[in-house]
């Protein structure tokens, strides 16, 4: 698990400015918040799963349905 | 310790940046947190205020829907039995289709404490952004998927609908989170009673994953029962055609349809 990771996690899901630079240039902002490697691998996949795993976000067991 | 008082509020579909100005004072705030949200918007809110605590455990520790529910309002009056401000978070709009949420204000008024409903952006907020639809240009009828198809409405084609709760489709006992394929056919024999079987309806998902985009599948009635439905899914069946103008209701008012000022909006719905 990274922090650095899920730092950029966060920090993307409240700018969409932030979004839109890392769509033209993931590398650098993956850099700038320090995501290792491996971490960097994994989103160039596209493996969401994995990725949620590295920041330590699982939502295997998650529930959505409240009414 | 303040007298106790609850305080429901929303996080909004997407983590973090869904979260109103007011929610994030109320959450930074409150002495307990206790959340229904995802993992990311667990984060969010221990950023916020460290003591927040999910509620997802309910669903583990009780065998059904209702007893996980009622085990979120346990949670949340005993919360409140030890005073101060309690906020409970659900993802979303917290008063849209969430039974707990209007279930803790219930119970909490009923022991003479003070309690309120924050509002927050919904899942129906999104599909509006997503799918570009104004809800305004031909109406809207929303419904909880299981209950539209048990109790049958009058549904009007000339209006767009809504169906949440997809993945309960189906769920007899209240006990699984996977739409029931008979259900889905059930369901779509009865819309084809009003649509057309080619009619296109969207399976639609917001993204709540940053990165991720929102899922807009199009399918036909005749074919729904071959698309998955996760507990995300929203059905939007668009309307067939646009409502028509009522010359005995302008007759009422002396008024003929010439009478009635150019609007951009029904040029755009009759075209
Ligand atoms: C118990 S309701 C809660 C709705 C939530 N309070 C809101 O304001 O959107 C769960 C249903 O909301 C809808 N929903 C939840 N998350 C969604 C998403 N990311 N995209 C589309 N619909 C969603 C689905 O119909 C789902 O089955």
């Amino acid at each position: 698990m990274s922090e650095n990771t899920k730092k950029m996690l966060l920090a993307l899901s409240e700018d969409p400015n932030l979004v839109s630079e890392y769509k033209q240039d993931p590398k650098t902002v993956m850099d700038r918040f320090g995501v290792p490697a491996e971490h960097q691998e994994l989103i160039g996949q596209g493996d969401k799963e994995g990725l949620q795993k590295a920041a330590g976000l699982d939502d295997e067991m998650c529930r959505l349905i409240i009414f | 310790m303040a007298a106790a008082r609850l305080s429901v509020v929303g996080t909004g579909i997407r983590p973090g940046g869904h979260l109103t100005l007011e929610t994030r004072h109320l959450l930074a705030g409150a002495d307990r947190v206790l959340a229904v949200v995802d993992g990311l918007g667990l984060e969010h809110l221990r950023r916020i205020n460290p003591a927040a605590e999910s509620l997802q455990d309910c669903y583990r520790q009780s065998p059904g829907r209702e007893a996980s529910y009622a085990e979120m309002v346990r949670r949340i009056l005993a919360a409140l039995d030890r005073g101060g401000h309690v906020c409970a978070a659900f993802y979303g709009h917290p008063g849209v289709f969430v039974w707990p949420a209007h279930e803790c204000i219930r119970q909490a008024r009923a022991r003479g404490l003070e309690a309120r409903l924050y509002p927050g952006i919904s899942a129906e907020d999104c599909l509006f952004a997503d799918l570009e639809l104004d809800p305004a240009l031909h109406g809207c009828q929303s419904y909880e998927a299981m209950d539209f198809f048990l109790y049958p409405r009058l549904i009007d084609t000339s209006a767009a609908l809504v169906l949440w709760q997809m993945a309960a489709l189906g769920d007899v006992r209240r006990d699984r989170f996977e739409a029931d394929p008979a259900w889905v056919r059930a369901l779509a024999e009865v819309l084809m009673a009003d649509y057309p079987a080619e009619h296109v309806a969207t399976v639609y998902e917001a993204a709540t994953f940053p990165l991720s985009e929102p899922r807009r599948e199009p399918i036909s009635l005749a074919r729904l029962h071959q698309v998955s439905f996760s507990q995300a899914s929203t059905l939007y069946l668009p309307p067939l055609a646009a409502p028509r103008l009522s010359e005995q209701r302008l007759a009422r008012l002396g008024l003929v349809a010439e009478d009635l000022g150019p609007a951009a909006y029904r040029r755009y719905r009759d075209r």
